[in-house]
């Protein structure tokens, strides 16, 4: 990814849109929820964006969409020259280690019955790369480079603390060298050092793996710390996105405001949610 | 609770009982469609040490059991001869698991003097060896059948649950249909489907196949749950995100998760089927005579005469509550409390 | 009344997909009654042929399917070979002794469950929940058929009670017994008793342990401890407060007991000769009697999905948080 240029998207969102239809084939009683709208997003190589916005806003939708976890209705996506959403099933198997998520419940995120090691291996072992001894050794390394010791390799999931076990997942996300990685609310439910703490763990990672980042998150703040660029969803549609700089100074959408607005309350209650 | 303590014990005993039954043809002294007809219900042989001239034997003896003048039913020991009891020797043929011939027996008497450890039934044929032979197609119908419904199970529900949407509704209406019916009527429903009179070893194959598919149902239920919840654990998805296939999926994240809820059911669906094979048999709908099951070798009882007088022809029934005995103790102790994470 | 309703028009669907599969499980059933018929050389080929045609048993399986079910619902309940009969005459008899025998056993089995169950529970350790403890494990491991052989020993070597059938044949009522409908009910109820006790003990075991932990479940929760601490009196929460709160999983219970009590009635029936639905059907298969096998099969299910729904109604008229739903 080092010959691309700066000016070369690395991830480019077009007109996504995606509904949910709640209720089955059989029910009388369908609904319909408008998850995204028509969203459009540019993600530069380096660069970090983060997508705030209040709960049921659309984020983790657009987060899974991207990942293709979820499929989304219409749009289109664009990494690294091809499109994601037109890809044949093997070719998209290969191009998903691109793409890695971190989710917000570490715990739920990882098999309990597996330890820290196989759990970290796991992408590598999926994706079928090198033999078994040489996908441990890379496994070890991530995690030493996250910050868990090597000793705690044999430790189950359920072991470790909130943060140690966040550290883990992105140890996890980052083994096949993904150039984007997207934090589904990673920080959320952490008590604030801790918080601080995986944030600067995520900036230093930026600068020595060159990634890029879409943090998503529900504090503003947090969010301001980690991206250059913030852009605010409500409704499954971007209403605003600027730079984090201008957002806290000068918020021009309602929702953008209101935000910017329940910011003491938000550090108040950040560890909750 | 002191029912932990069982455990071991109820491990070694079905052990015990399992080995003597796969290996009845050495543990049992005839062929259990061996008739002594002038010996019908005579009961248990008394095995002797002191003779009636007061002297010790080292090798236990038993006397001859001879018919009371005047009657058929009635026996009383012959004491005018010793019949010695030897180990380890030959008699009819038999094979070993269905393989190896072999002659040899645990133990017998000569031809004059047949021993009945527990008795003969309404053909003079011996209880004992009976037992164990019976004992074979009882437990193993049960252990197989219980194997095979899970595996549907196992199977269906996986695919429920994986796929969901209109195969998940198909099956899980399909299974709701198959709990919804009292447990026997269904199950003789479904043995109503083949031939009255079976033979012998179609019977036992048949059996376990109608078990298994009148079985499926509960096993699916509970596993397409477990799968379903498992699929939508953020682990499966992150395992997605890393490329992976349905099959890595399954086999590596739900499936084992599964197989918990799975030896569960197992564990209930032995007994259940043992008693199955013994109930369908005791009616004269699983395996027939002259082959021995406990089931058609308890459906002699039917008879007042039989109930009243030969307590002997009991001894299946002991047998079979001794081996339910040992499995909920067994289940009790392991697999119900196994952890599920 | 919403869930009453869907929870009937399920019912109804449940039932009908349970008349699918046993017709089509016991229409697979190779050879019929004429089969046999066939062998008797008085009886020519061409009048089973027609016995055959007469009762429509070779026309394709969804049209005889139909025809039934429309059938059926006009009260015709098709045709038993081997009584040479209608079958609904003889279903009849035989659905009500089975109810009979099936509601003796429950409520034997609830009369001794229930307060032996609370208080074994509201007593942990004492003699009465060692007791029920004993019992359900003797129970457990004593299957309904063995249960049923001792039983029937019992009544051979004692003689006190009858060992099998329905009623007595040819007995004169005399004494106090002169009244000839009295005599015929203590008649009946005296051969109901063994059936119905074995029936009640293999239910027992289940219900014990339920009911014992569901009270000791609900005797541990705070609200109790609230109730306690006001001073009332022990004897007084346990039956005004816990019971009722405790009430919702016997419901439940209730039901599935329903289920299990139809299955081993049919084992019960047979060994005691008691004539019932059970008894029935293992006589239609012994005879390849189609109707009567699949008309008993759907009757017991009947039974078994009407339990289910009584106990849905019980359930709905005892909580009132179903209703709000």
């Amino acid at each position: 990814m080092d010959d691309e240029t700066l000016s070369d998207p690395l991830l480019e969102v077009r007109q996504l849109s995606k509904t949910y239809v709640r209720g089955r084939w059989n029910s009388s009683g369908k609904s319909r929820v408008a998850a995204l709208e028509n969203v459009d997003l540019t993600i530069l190589p380096g660069s970090a964006i983060a997508l705030v916005g209040k709960s049921g806003s659309g984020k983790s939708t657009l987060a899974r969409c991207l990942a293709r976890l979820e499929e989304p209705d219409s749009g289109e996506v664009w990494f690294a020259g091809k499109d994601l959403l037109r890809l044949p099933y093997g070719e998209l198997n290969r191009m998903r280690r691109g793409i890695q998520l971190v989710f917000q419940h570490s715990a739920s995120a990882m098999n309990p019955r597996l330890t820290a090691a196989e759990i970290v291996a796991e992408p590598l072992q999926i994706q079928n790369q090198t033999t078994r001894r040489e996908q441990r050794a890379q496994a070890l390394t991530m995690m030493e480079q996250v910050g868990i010791p090597r000793g705690w390799s044999e430790r189950r999931p359920l072991e470790f603390s909130g943060g140690q076990r966040q550290r883990l997942a992105i140890a996890r996300a980052l083994v096949l060298k993904p150039p984007l990685l997207i934090l589904d609310e990673a920080l959320a439910g952490l008590d604030l050092t801790t918080q601080m703490r995986i944030a600067n763990l995520l900036l230093e990672l930026r600068d020595s793996l060159s990634l890029s980042y879409l943090f998503i998150s529900h504090d503003l703040q947090m969010a301001a710390y980690l991206a250059g660029t913030i852009a605010v969803m409500q409704l499954g549609r971007i209403v605003e996105s600027s730079t984090a700089r201008e957002l806290l100074s000068n918020p021009r959408h309602a929702a953008s405001r209101q935000l910017v607005g329940s910011i003491p309350k938000a550090l108040a209650c950040s560890d909750g949610d | 609770m002191s029912l932990r303590k069982g455990a071991p014990l109820a491990i070694a005993a079905l052990l015990l009982c399992h080995a003597m039954v796969l290996f009845a043809g050495f543990f049992a002294p005839y062929s259990p469609e061996m008739q002594y007809r002038l010996l019908a219900f005579a009961p248990p042989t008394y095995i002797h040490f002191v003779d009636t001239q007061g002297r010790l034997h080292i090798r236990p003896f038993m006397y001859r059991w001879a018919p009371l003048p005047g009657s058929l039913s009635e026996f009383r020991e012959d004491r005018n001869s010793i019949h010695p009891v030897h180990f380890f020797v030959p008699g009819g043929e038999y094979k070993i698991l269905g393989l190896f011939a072999s002659r040899m027996h645990l133990f017998g008497t000569d031809k004059q003097a047949p021993v009945f450890l527990i008795g003969t039934d309404a053909y003079g044929r011996d209880q004992f060896s009976r037992l164990l032979y019976g004992g074979r197609i009882s437990l193993f119908t049960g252990l197989l059948a219980a194997a095979i419904a899970v595996a549907l199970g196992l199977c269906l529900g996986g695919i429920a649950g994986y796929y969901g949407g209109l195969v998940d509704d198909a099956f899980m209406r399909g299974a709701e249909i198959f709990l919804a019916m009292p447990w026997l009527y269904l199950l003789l429903a479904v043995r109503a489907a083949l031939p009255l009179h079976i033979a012998p070893e179609q019977a036992f194959v048949l059996l376990i196949a109608v078990l298994g598919v009148v079985g499926w149902a509960r096993p699916a239920r509970l596993i397409r749950g477990v799968v379903l919840s498992a699929k939508q654990r953020e682990y499966v998805l992150a395992a997605r995100g890393f490329g992976a296939s349905d099959l890595y999926i399954l086999r590596r994240h739900v499936l084992p998760q599964a197989f918990g809820v799975a030896l569960n059911q197992a564990a209930l669906y032995i007994p259940q089927f043992i008693l199955a094979e013994v109930t369908l048999s005791f009616f004269g709908l699983g395996v027939s005579e002259p082959a021995p099951s406990w089931g058609n070798m308890l459906a002699g009882l039917q008879r007042y005469y039989v109930l009243e007088s030969c307590w002997w022809m009991f001894a299946p029934a002991v047998a079979l509550v001794a081996v339910l005995l040992a499995y909920y103790r067994m289940f009790s102790c392991y697999v119900l409390n196994t952890p599920r994470v | 009344m919403r869930f009453l309703l869907r929870r009937a028009f399920q019912s109804l669907l449940l039932l009908m997909g349970a008349s699918v599969l046993s017709f089509v499980f016991v229409s697979l059933a190779p050879g019929d009654f004429f089969a046999e018929m066939r062998l008797n050389p008085e009886i020519s080929a061409d009048t089973v042929r027609a016995l055959r045609a007469q009762n429509e048993l070779n026309r394709p399986l969804p049209v005889r399917y139909l025809h039934w079910i429309g059938s059926i619902s006009k009260g015709d309940w098709g045709f038993s070979f081997a009584y040479n009969s209608p079958a609904a005459p003889i279903l009849w008899s035989r659905t009500r002794n089975t109810l009979l025998l099936t509601c003796t056993a429950t409520a034997f089995a609830w009369l001794v469950a229930m307060p032996l169950g609370i208080w074994a529970a509201a007593r942990p350790g004492n003699w009465t929940d060692l007791f029920a403890g004993g019992v359900v494990a003797v129970l457990l491991a004593t299957p309904e058929l063995v249960l049923a052989l001792l039983l029937l020993l019992f009544a051979v070597r004692t003689g006190y009670l009858p060992a099998g059938g329905f009623a007595s044949v040819g007995t004169l009522p005399s004494g106090m017994w002169a009244n000839a409908a009295w005599h015929h009910a203590a008649d009946v109820s005296k051969h109901l008793f063994l059936p119905g006790v074995c029936l009640a003990a293999g239910l027992l075991p289940l219900l014990l342990s339920h009911v014992r932990t569901a009270m000791a479940e609900i005797l541990q929760s705070p609200f109790i401890a609230a109730a306690r601490g006001f001073g009332i009196p022990f004897r007084r929460l346990l039956w005004r407060h816990a019971l009722p709160a405790a009430a919702n999983p016997l419901i439940s219970l209730f039901g599935f007991s329903i289920g299990m009590l139809v299955s081993s009635s049919l084992l019960v029936e047979a060994v005691f000769s008691w004539p019932g639905l059970g008894q029935l059907m293992l006589e239609a298969i012994r005879q390849r009697d189609f109707f009567l096998m699949v008309d008993a099969a759907i009757l017991a299910t009947a039974f078994l999905i009407l339990g289910n729904f009584i106990a849905d109604v019980l359930l709905y008229l005892s909580d009132p948080r179903i209703r709000v739903e």
